[in-house]
């Protein structure tokens, strides 16, 4: 199905990504109908992967399922795609969206998620769809893929996710994802409606040039806070560990010490020597704790900052617009 | 009575209605479907819709759908909208057709009252035309009765977020290829400034042309532009000083505070990864 002949070093088979209007607008929808609900709203994508880029088609929302039961609902989806298969619309589940607040969407069961899609359709994407901002002026839409470092080690145990793996992979909290552009398009004959609708559009457009930053900025930072306790927790478990280790390895000396010294008492009176003793056994080695989830708390945190970067750039901008206002009115 | 029935529509109806039109099959000159939402009193709101495959035997006219794909995917809606129930149907074309009758009466045992919305996508007025409808019987009782089609009127409701996509989306007009990508804010508040200007010069020089006499005066006109000049709050120096500059330094704070913690969580990894004493057991 996907494919083969160009490969950039993501092992992504497309270079950019391809939305239609109608894309834009259901998951929109989908999200601001879905808000109150405590579980992110979620829904799969449709399309085809064409020359060099990926095409979104249509969308359908995942209905919410109870706890206990599997994250995604296979009958809906099996008959959702049965469906569209029958009024001529693209039927390929080529990935998912997700709703995310101020973009913090770096969680396991996210990448976890993310991974089995990619395990099973090679070209699948993951959409993030951001209401905050895109209520507040700025439509966020952002597409991403695990990058193969990623999959690699999502594919091992959360066990076996050690530091020494982590290293050997050459794989950094900033190369989990790799961001795919977006272009939004619309065919001929929507392009007609947009002008239609641009006729008939509602008085109210959104303000998004209102000076008040104090809301946004508080939110950003309460997310930055939570996430960068959250490292703090993993580096003091990893500390924890590392002391732990060294106290481990110091009791195995002085043992090996003893039994040497016994050893060698046991010798000079002329008796056999103590049974070796496996070591191991005595000294379980402790398992270092799994490097996941500092990863993705340090992932998370790279992305609130650049996202409060340019949060503060465009308020800057504003604040500086306001102040030339003032000025011409002061002078006239 | 119907004559105060609103239709409001949200966009991403029409804009389904546009693609299930663009994927009909060759045989198809128009197509129709359900249409779905809520009712409110008066006022009836579209916020969903979907295509029902049709075919119109050649013999005698008579117009069959595809009840079960309905059926099917109005269940499969109802999972994930709940509140959303049939409210009318939706048929592309010019006018009206003779098959609205039974395909308004099939929709008639769906739910009380169904609106109609018929969406004119071969353009033939020049433009795209999107017209609502409400059957309603006419005829002199115990005589020759009949049902006609009257206009109701159409408008667009759109969500909050709605409303920004669609001012992106209205972008992809004005570039050849059709499409357009969606932008960074600070890119956006160029953009934005750049149209204020335009806007802004544009009044100017209207109303240079009327004082120079070259347009006549039209008092509302004026009324709107000494609003919009109100509109900037009247502050002194020092007051916009303070708060320009309070604000200017919340801001770089974050800023700072946010560049460190990107270094410091960089630092962070680098010297877990080279520290040589990671794990003695191994």
């Amino acid at each position: 199905m996907a494919l083969r002949g160009r490969r950039n070093e993501f092992n992504c088979p497309y270079d950019y990504v391809q939305m239609d209007g109608l894309v834009v607008m259901k998951i929109i929808k989908h999200c601001y109908e879905e808000r109150s609900n405590i579980d992110t709203p979620r829904g799969g994508l449709l399309g085809l992967v064409i020359e060099n880029r990926l095409e979104l088609t249509n969308t359908f929302p995942f209905p919410f399922t109870k706890a206990g039961e599997e994250a995604v609902d296979e009958e809906y989806t099996s008959a959702m795609m049965m469906h569209m298969k029958k009024i001529n619309q693209d039927y390929l589940h080529v990935g998912w969206y997700q709703a995310c607040e101020l973009g913090s969407f770096v969680t396991t069961e996210f990448v976890l998620a993310q991974q089995g899609y990619q395990d099973s359709i090679e070209e699948s994407i993951v959409v993030i769809y951001d209401p905050q901002k895109t209520d507040k002026g700025f439509l966020t839409i952002k597409a991403y893929r695990l990058t193969p470092q990623a999959l690699k080690l999502l594919a091992e145990n959360e066990n076996t996710i050690t530091p020494e793996l982590v290293k050997s992979l050459h794989l950094s909290y900033e190369r989990l994802f790799h961001e795919v552009p977006v272009v939004i398009r619309n065919s001929p004959l929507a392009n007609a409606l947009c002008c239609t609708m641009s006729e008939m559009k509602p008085a109210k457009a959104t303000q998004f040039l209102d000076l008040g930053t104090a809301s946004v900025m508080e939110r950003h930072m309460h997310s930055l806070l939570e996430k960068v306790d959250e490292l703090h927790q993993e580096a003091y478990k990893m500390n924890k560990w590392q002391m732990q280790v060294s106290k481990q390895q110091q009791e195995k000396a002085k043992y090996i010490h003893q039994r040497n010294m016994e050893n060698a008492t046991r010798q000079a009176k002329g008796e056999t020597a103590l049974p070796e003793e496996d070591l191991a056994k005595i000294f379980r080695p402790i398992p270092p704790p799994s490097r996941l989830p500092p990863m993705l708390a340090s992932g998370q945190i790279e992305m609130s900052c650049q996202q409060v970067n340019s949060f503060c750039s465009q308020a800057l901008a504003k604040l500086f617009i306001s102040e030339s206002l003032q000025e011409s009115k002061t002078d006239a | 009575m119907v004559l105060n029935l609103t239709l409001k529509v949200h966009p991403v109806v029409l804009f389904q209605i546009i693609n299930a039109y663009e994927r009909r099959n060759l045989d198809r000159t128009s197509i129709l479907g359900t249409l779905l939402g809520t009712i409110d009193k008066n006022c009836v709101e579209v916020s969903n819709c979907f295509v029902v495959p049709h075919s119109i035997s050649p013999q005698d006219g008579t117009v069959s759908i595809e009840m079960h794909i309905a059926d099917t995917m109005y269940k499969l809606n109802k999972q994930v909208h709940p509140a959303e129930v049939i409210v009318g149907w939706w048929a592309t074309g010019f006018e009206v057709t003779s098959i609205a009758v039974p395909i308004n009466d099939y929709y008639a045992r769906q739910c009380p009252k169904p609106v109609h919305i018929l969406v004119d996508t071969t353009c033939r007025t020049g433009k795209l035309s999107i017209k609502g409808f409400v059957q309603v019987d006419i005829g002199v009782p115990d005589r020759s009765q009949g049902a006609m089609f009257s206009p109701i009127p159409v408008e667009l409701l759109t969500y909050p977020p709605e409303a920004v996509a669609v001012k992106t989306l209205l972008k992809t007009r004005l570039t050849p290829s059709g499409k357009t990508e969606p932008r960074a804010e600070l890119p956006q508040i160029t953009e934005a400034c750049g149209d204020m200007e335009e806007a802004l010069n544009f009044v100017l020089n209207y109303v240079e042309d009327v004082m120079a006499d070259r347009i006549a005066a039209d008092n509302s006109i004026g009324r709107n532009l000494l609003k919009l000049v109100q509109t900037v709050p009247k502050m002194n120096t020092s007051e916009l000083d303070n708060m320009l500059n309070a604000n200017i330094k919340d801001l770089l704070m974050s800023m700072y505070l946010a560049q460190l913690t990107r270094v410091q969580v960089q630092l962070n990894e680098k010297l877990l990864m080279s520290s040589t004493n990671l794990n003695p057991n191994q």
